[in-house]
């Protein structure tokens, strides 16, 4: 296998593994939790482009459906999909896609990212309102005010700080080994 | 993460823990489907045969309950959401609240369905080691033209070892942290930075050398798979499972 194949390959793993252990943190505010999911989808978006990115999340959620405990709150299964949450998870693959596309186009330039991120979350909350609207029978109005907007503030804070990290961890994610080598001492704990 | 989680898998000897994993894993896809999708007749079989699962792989524990305590937040939730904003005959009116009857039924059926779903997660993660699931994937992947099978199970199996190192990496970096006083700074966009940064920086360096380890020892997608015999109590219990649905669904 290509050296570039694989590295590209377990960046992606780590990324669907940031995803699931984002979930494990979730502060239930409501039927829809405040977890750091979001902003490791923009991340993998972000640092693996459309194509590995698009691969992680598919794996992520593929785990997920196995009943591997990934999902928000340290659940997983077929059932969370047909759960009020089940849209924003959907919703996770064409982000991540989106996210990555744009990014990309940018040239990984600050502004493309944020603007890249208010899309990626865009394309989540819209499969997710549609979905829980659907499966809880609520109308429209109403799936916005508990699945949206108690989570505005707090998504613009996930969306500029995936754009950060992006630029931090670029290099890292991109270099030869020669310049992660120089790079380890600093990082390490 | 066996800590954080109750989905984990619990070592035993008993029948489901023999069980081929290609079989369980088939039959847990198809008893969640026949579970979103069955009327309350097959409901209650398919959680009789849940519960005699459960008790087969010593499942039953108070500690199990509790920790399921978030599972029933959601679907409280979800039950008084389908009570309220279901049209229909109403029940209770509380100002401009209306619980309706058939919101309150649709939204039992709902959550005795998602219910079902999480126990039969439970069984099947706590009987099965990721491992064998990565294998049983592949195999199962392996009929199918242009799906990257292999190159998903192994991203599966990197992805089950990288959440507990993860964990523990956040934990390291915490400490190490707080032994620079960070956390003695006002600014908690400073602490958070302090701790995100070289949390993450040193993931992907570790998972870049993890690459180099992996290249350096020749992996390849053309591995000789691990043996894993199809004996005939996977297809017995396959069979059962398969007509156990068809029950469940007919009318």
């Amino acid at each position: 296998m290509p050296e570039y194949r694989l590295k590209k390959m377990v960046f992606a793993s780590l990324c669907a593994a940031l995803t699931a252990a984002g979930a494990f943190v979730a502060i239930p505010v409501g039927p829809v939790p405040i977890v750091l999911q979001n902003f490791f989808v923009l991340l993998t978006g972000l640092l693996l482009g459309s194509r590995w990115g698009t691969a992680s999340m598919g794996v992520y959620l593929a785990a997920g459906v196995l009943g591997l405990p990934v999902f928000a709150g340290g659940t997983g299964g077929i059932g969370r999909f047909m759960g009020p949450t089940g849209g924003y998870l959907i919703g996770y693959l064409p982000a991540v896609f989106l996210v990555g596309r744009i990014s990309e186009m940018a040239h990984a330039r600050l502004a493309g990212d944020v603007f890249a991120g208010i899309c990626g979350s865009a394309v989540v909350y819209a499969f997710g309102i549609v979905w829980l609207s659907f499966i809880t029978r609520m109308n429209l109005e109403k799936a916005l005010a508990i699945g949206f907007f108690p989570f505005i503030i707090g998504d613009a804070i996930k969306i500029v700080a995936a754009a950060a990290a992006a630029r931090v961890l670029r290099p890292v994610v991109g270099t030869s080994s020669e310049s992660i080598s120089s790079n380890t001492s600093s990082s390490f704990p | 993460m066996a800590q954080l989680s109750i989905l984990t898998f619990r070592p035993g000897k008993t029948l489901m823990h023999r069980l081929d994993t290609r079989c369980k894993l088939l039959s847990f896809i198809i008893l969640s489907l026949t579970a979103l999708n069955a009327e309350l007749r097959g409901l209650l079989i398919l959680s009789l045969f849940t519960l005699s699962l459960m008790g087969v792989s010593r499942l039953f524990s108070l500690g199990l309950c509790l920790k399921l305590r978030r599972l029933f937040f959601f679907l409280v939730f979800v039950w008084l959401a389908r009570s309220l904003f279901t049209q229909g005959t109403p029940l209770i009116s509380v100002s401009f609240l209306t619980f309706t009857w058939e919101g309150a039924a649709d939204g039992a059926l709902i959550c005795y369905r998602m219910t079902l779903v999480v126990f039969l997660s439970l069984v099947y993660t706590a009987t099965t080691k990721p491992s064998r699931t990565r294998e049983a994937l592949h195999r199962m992947l392996r009929p199918f033209p242009f799906v990257p099978g292999k190159q998903i199970a192994d991203m599966m199996g990197l992805m089950t070892r990288f959440v507990p190192f993860i964990l523990d990496r956040i934990g390291e970096t915490a400490e190490s942290q707080r032994a620079r006083c960070v956390e003695n700074r006002k600014n908690p966009i400073y602490r958070i930075k302090s701790l995100a940064v070289p949390l993450l920086q040193g993931l992907f360096v570790d998972a870049h050398f993890l690459s180099e380890a992996m290249e350096a020892r020749c992996y390849a997608q053309n591995q000789t798979p691990v043996p894993m015999p199809l004996d005939r109590t996977g297809w017995i219990g396959l069979s059962a499972v398969f007509f156990l649905c068809l029950l469940c669904m007919m009318p």
